[in-house]
């Protein structure tokens, strides 16, 4: 394993000369003119303006965050804003999925496949676009088609696939501590400014191995002075296989958006308008001209959705305290279709329970076959207004921002919910019942904060800190909610220390030290608040007689709200501390962090408890009566099932570790290279942070084991991940060329479940009462079932061992930059050792995805 | 049927690797490597060392080129075999002086899968075990894969199996259970747990038993009964699929967990359920790639009894992972008391039996290929050896379900 690792950093190692000597020779003929010093407000020496950053670069404010610009992303040539994350430190290129949900994971180990237990962090991350938060929180779309859920967002945040980055100006990626203006959050916050000013015309058409993506945008003058006026119209259409046309992801984004300017002496004012349409088309089906008895199955979503925000804006244009007033408002509403319709075959007669309501019901039977169709509408509005303001203090020593704004919003769904025929259910064996959404009470949310910016100068030395705090509730809510009028205080805190200049061969070195912490809060969903009832369907008499005429079943139903009054918000306290060295257009910047949240959402078991009657129609003679038994005249026994059935509770924990870094050269000037060097390590721990309640599904001597046993052990795994990717991109004005090799190296990945053994602390009797579980419990044969058994192996750690990934991008401008080609091959080469774990060769497998792409500017 | 212990022998001719240089290099490039035929044959311990061989041979098959070699036993150090990898199968007939004098004669056969040949060294272990022709119940019939559903996908579950009386006197099946492996036949996990191994014991992952006192349950000489999952009549549902409302047993489950999955019909007895691995409920492979087993449980067996004495958790390497697992849910059960097995896998995917060699040496396959589309509708059927003294079918149970069974489609 050690020769291994080694050979492949050899491998590696000698393959990057090659690169160096290739990006340096074609570059050489071209003169060293281009690249200047020069220094900014605060001393910092940076590269000038016309010099292009093709990477994400570490922010100089206080917390950790990283810039992507639009040069960025010409260079990455994205289809979604799923691409960008490979720039952040610990990202690595993947190839799009356009059939499922991509969520956000930031300072997150790479190999953590998504499970539904802990998605917290992904829907903890907000995403503000142009001052507005993007809010989903009473989406509801949801099937009961297991093949289908990885296409459902509902509980899971922002869904990077459906957002173009062909409008964007600049995105902000705050890894570290936000600021207080910013909620609804646990994770991070990802700070979108849409682009603003006059522009030709643009286009860009691209095209990659899966999708077609093509962009109009122009940035319009408008009669009048300062009055502006962007639009964008962007179109993807992505196959997830290129062989099949039947399944496909489509997006169609439209925005104009207005900036009008007024100023006088005193007072700037801008009036922000924009109009923004968003079409996501989701398709998936069979040919029915290629099954068998040409059945069918069929999907497809949706979704429209349209949001004006407006946004107010007076700055003072003099000195004093006052310096700014905003006001923003927005209005969303989007109309989400689900669509599902599918041949349903059971293997077997299968009783078909339909009562809405709580009792003993007579059923019958579900056919051999028929075609399920489910219309899944939702309607969610979302309507948000803030007021903030900033004012400044100053004097020779301190300059002193303090900014407040209060925030409101309310999110409502509208729509009709699932809707199909309770008795030809999409899936045989459906134990839940339709549901307008419109039933879901609306949810409002009240939030204000207050933060101080100082900077404060001490001779040559300058700290930054930036401190505040923001209060959140929900309202709205049920009195039995703890939730309700519960007010959350999220206080944050981040400061920097710039250190006095060394100089160094007549240059400075700039170095400053950051740290900060704070706690971040994200409220539930409706999807959590308002769950659906559960519908549980008990027989009572199952007589499916020879004669059809005698056949009759019964059963109780139980209606149960899972709805979890004791949900609180998932909170996460962060900290983390930074170190940043500049000198001469070379930066470095590291980053330690530490992040905790104990009360992620995740569906847990609870108990209930089912008393219902079994009754005994041995003694019945149907051929007498003439007729099936009705469960009055029979005898009974009652009986008491209790069952384990989930509801949302906080019982997820999530701990987040690791160091991330960057080192950015400056561009050398012969070869007009620059090295970019990035990455992290990454430790996730993932676990319940709550007892489990589990029952073993098994079944003993004719019945089902009524045991329940309590676990108070962690159910839960450590993921690790170490990479670092090496950029070097050469940029040739004179020729319009640029031009990146990437290298990325995944040092390793490893997972390792966190011991458990197994028992229980306490167990449930058939009787519903609850007792310690003692070394005399294990001598039972029945209650011998709760221990769960793990294998010593199954708590080794599993490391997968390095792989090397060569990516080459590439963009040329003609004709005064009026026309651009560019295009991209990811793992052009790779290197990735076979390995082997237990004695098991494990090969993988790499193979390449490429695109290409023109852009126009007229 | 017993689990033997077993003393190591060196039978025939006792050839080391030194003795053993024969033709390894040939000056001839067209010639064949071969190797000498080397076997570390296990007796069953019952088996008196003064025993005579009376016949019996040991066929070899090479697995990839199909050949076949046979020999005549004792082994004679002329005997050699080409590079391979070889199915070996012995057969033999012993005679023995018994303890009152007279002479013992007994049927053994051996088996022994995937050995490789490759060098002079090579070897393969036979373990003989006493085949026993005389049997008494047995499935008759075993259908598991169902008849195609209305969509054309998959099988219907009017699965069924029967159960035959194999002898010329009456038959009770009061107690007798109908058990699942819970290691399907195309594995490649390795089982690390010494109680688990197929040749100790053999682990069940359902056992459903047949009601009775002892004597409730008759079945005539030459008879069977039918043992199905929902006692319906299935083509009133879907034309072309069997009426069962004639069966004898249905295996009926309870669900508690969620939705209510099974029918109940009252005419039918329900099938004592001891143990299952599922919540829901039981559906016997459609892939039919486990083994099955009927079983005598001793007398006084009562299921809490057994569910307390005979848990099977074990320890496994996972063969695609490396990972060392546990599996759970699932019994042990002792050799001794299982009265007929059957291995069923598709012929492609087979790769060790579930059941002991001595239980079933070989596997009935309903298809070459792993879900072939085309087994639905497709059966088990034992068959006929011959026909007994009063006239009864005698149906073929040598341990052997390649030979024993053959597939027919159900109409």
């Amino acid at each position: 394993m050690t020769c291994n690792r080694f050979c492949h950093i050899l491998s590696v190692l000698a393959i990057l000369p090659f690169t160096l000597c290739f990006t340096a020779s074609a570059a050489e003929k071209e003169p060293n003119d281009s690249v200047h010093a020069a220094k900014d407000s605060i001393g910092n020496s940076s590269i000038s303006l016309s010099e292009v950053v093709v990477t994400a670069q570490e922010s100089r404010k206080p917390t950790s965050a990283s810039i992507i610009d639009t040069a960025a992303m010409r260079h990455l040539q994205p289809s979604s804003f799923s691409d960008l994350m490979s720039l952040l430190p610990g990202g690595i290129t993947k190839d799009p999925d356009m059939a499922s949900v991509n969520i956000i994971a930031l300072r997150q180990a790479s190999n953590i496949t998504p499970a539904d237990d802990y998605l917290t962090s992904a829907l903890g991350t907000s995403f503000v676009i142009d001052g507005v938060p993007v809010n989903n929180s009473s989406q509801l779309q949801t099937t009961s088609d297991t093949n289908q859920s990885g296409r459902i967002p509902v509980g899971k945040g922002v869904d990077m696939r459906t957002i173009s980055t062909d409008d964007i100006e600049k995105i902000e990626v705050v890894r570290g501590i936000p600021s207080v203006e910013y909620g609804e959050l646990t994770s991070g916050l990802v700070n979108i400014t849409r682009k603003r000013g006059i522009s030709r015309l643009e286009a860009r058409f691209k095209a990659d191995t899966q999708s077609q993506l093509i962009y109009i945008g122009k940035g319009i003058g408008m009669p009048g002075e300062n009055w502006v006026l962007n639009t964008g119209f962007d179109y993807l259409n992505s196959k997830i296989d290129p062989r099949n046309s039947r399944e496909n992801f489509k997006r169609i984004s439209v925005s104009a958006r207005s900036n009008k300017r007024w100023a006088n002496e005193s007072i700037a004012t801008e009036w922000n308008s924009a109009l923004t349409y968003r079409g996501t088309f989701e398709h998936d089906d069979n040919d029915p001209d290629l099954t068998i008895n040409n059945t069918v199955d069929y999907f497809s979503t949706q979704n429209h959705s349209i949001s004006w925000n407006n946004t107010v804006a007076i700055t003072a244009m003099t000195g004093s305290a006052f310096r700014s007033l905003n006001i923003t408002a927005g209005i969303n509403y989007s109309d989400e279709r689900l669509r599902q319709k599918k041949h349903v075959s059971p293997s077997r007669i299968l009783p078909l329970p339909v009562s809405m309501t709580p009792g003993s019901n007579y059923v019958g039977y579900l056919p051999m076959l028929y075609l399920a169709e489910l219309d899944v509408i939702g309607k969610p509005f979302t309507s948000f207004a803030k007021i903030s303001s900033a004012f400044r203090f100053m004097n020779h020593t301190l300059v002193d921002n303090i900014k407040a704004g209060i925030e409101w919003n309310m999110n409502k769904n509208y729509g009709a919910g699932q809707v199909y025929d309770i008795e030809r259910p999409l899936s045989a064996g459906n134990n839940s019942r339709p549901r307008a959404y419109s039933d879901v009470p609306a949810m409002h949310q009240l939030s204000a904060y207050v933060e101080n910016d100082a900077r404060i100068f001490a001779g040559d030395n300058t700290f930054l800190i930036v401190a505040g705090v923001r209060g959140t509730s929900l309202l709205n809510l049920d009195s039995r909610f703890v939730l309700h009028g519960k007010v959350y205080l999220d206080p944050r805190f981040n400061a920097t220390w710039r250190f006095p200049k060394v100089y160094l061969k007549d240059y400075p070195v700039s170095w400053e030290i950051s740290g900060g912490c704070g706690w971040h809060t994200k409220m539930p969903v409706a999807a959590f608040l308002y769950p659906d009832k559960l519908y549980s369907d008990f027989e009572q008499l199952n007589y499916y007689h020879n004669n059809p005429d005698y056949r009759t079943m019964n059963v109780m139903t139980f209606v149960d709200d899972m709805t979890n009054y004791n949900l609180k918000a998932a909170r996460n306290f962060k900290w983390e501390i930074r170190g940043d060295i500049s000198y001469r257009g070379n930066r470095i910047s590291v980053t330690y962090f530490r992040e905790n949240m104990n009360d992620g959402f995740r569906y847990s078991g609870i108990v209930k408890r089912y008393t219902y009657n079994r009754y005994d129609a041995s003694g019945f003679n149907p051929e007498a009566a003439d007729r099936a038994p009705v469960i009055e005249e029979l005898p009974y026994t009652e009986t008491t099932s209790q069952n384990v059935r989930t509801m949302i509770t906080n019982g997820s924990s999530t701990k987040k570790e690791g160091i991330e870094y960057t080192f950015q050269s400056r561009r050398f000037p012969r070869t007009h290279t620059r090295i970019t060097v990035s990455g992290a390590y990454f430790k996730t721990t993932n676990n319940n942070s709550q007892p489990l309640w589990y029952k073993p599904s098994i079944i003993v001597d004719n019945k089902e084991m009524q045991y329940i046993g309590l676990y108070d052990d962690t159910d839960g795994s450590i993921y690790r991940s170490f990479n670092t990717n090496i950029m070097f991109d050469t940029d040739i004005p004179s020729l319009n060329l640029n031009f990146s090799l990437t290298v990325e190296n995944m040092w390793f990945t490893s997972r390792q479940t966190l011991w458990r053994d197994g028992i229980p602390t306490h167990y449930m009797a058939p009787d519903g009462n609850i007792h310690p579980y003692t070394a005399e419990s294990q001598k039972d044969p029945y209650l011998l079932q709760l221990i769960r058994n793990f294998s010593s192996g199954a708590f080794d750690r599993l490391t997968v061992p390095a792989e090397s990934n060569f990516n080459l991008k590439a963009t040329k401008q003609f004709w005064n930059n009026r026309i651009g080609i560019a295009l991209y091959v990811n793992r052009i080469f790779s290197i990735h050792p076979d390995y082997k774990r237990y004695g098991v060769t494990i090969r993988r497998y790499s193979s390449p995805y490429f695109g290409m792409e023109l852009n126009f500017k007229i | 049927m017993k689990l033997y212990l077993m003393k190591n022998l060196v039978m025939g001719l006792a050839l080391t690797s030194s003795l053993a240089v024969i033709t390894t290099s040939c000056s001839d490039d067209d010639s064949i490597t071969t190797y000498p035929v080397v076997i570390n044959q296990n007796i069953p311990s019952e088996l008196p060392s003064n025993y005579t061989i009376l016949s019996g041979s040991v066929k070899y098959t090479e697995l990839n080129s199909g050949r076949q070699l046979e020999f005549t036993l004792p082994i004679s150090s002329d005997n050699e075999i080409p590079a391979g990898t070889y199915d070996i199968e012995g057969q033999m007939a012993v005679k023995y002086a018994g303890s009152n004098g007279a002479d013992i004669e007994k049927s053994l056969r051996a088996v022994a899968r995937q050995v490789v040949i490759n060098d002079d060294n090579s070897n393969a272990a036979l373990n003989w075990f006493f085949f026993n022709p005389e049997n008494t119940l047995v499935f008759g019939e075993i259908y598991f894969t169902g008849t195609l559903n209305a969509k054309g996908t998959s099988g219907l579950y009017d699965t069924y199996l029967t159960i035959y009386n194999n002898t010329d006197e009456v038959q009770y099946a009061d107690g007798l259970a109908i058990v699942e492996s819970k290691f399907t036949n195309a594995s490649t996990d390795q089982i690390l747990t010494a109680a688990n191994d197929p040749e100790a014991n053999f682990t069940a992952q359902a056992i459903y038993v047949i009601p009775g006192s002892g004597n409730e349950v008759k079945i005539e000489p030459g008879k069977s009964i039918k043992i199905v999952d929902q006692a319906i009549d299935w083509n009133q549902q879907v034309p072309g699929a069997l009426n069962h409302t004639d069966a004898d047993f249905e295996w009926y489950d309870e669900t508690t967990s969620s939705s209510v999955k099974d029918t109940d019909n009252p005419s039918v007895k329900n099938l004592d359920k001891w143990f299952s691995y599922s919540a829901t409920i039981w559906l016997p492979s459609n892939q039919c790639n486990r083994s099955y087993a009927l079983v005598r449980f001793p007398e006084g067996m009562t299921a809490e009894k057994f569910l307390a004495e005979n848990i099977g958790d074990y320890e496994y390497i996972n063969a695609a992972t490396g990972k060392k697992m546990n599996g759970t849910k699932c019994y042990l059960i002792n050799y001794d008391w299982i009265i007929d097995g059957v291995n069923l896998c598709p012929t492609e995917k087979w790769t060790s039996g579930a059941l002991s060699a001595a239980c079933d040496m070989s596997y009935a396959a309903i298809s070459e290929k792993n879900s072939d589309k085309n087994r639905f509708g497709k059966k088990f059927t034992r068959k006929i050896t011959g026909v007994s003294a009063d006239g009864n079918n005698v149906l073929m149970d040598t341990n052997d379900s390649a030979s024993d069974f053959e597939v027919t489609s159900v109409k």
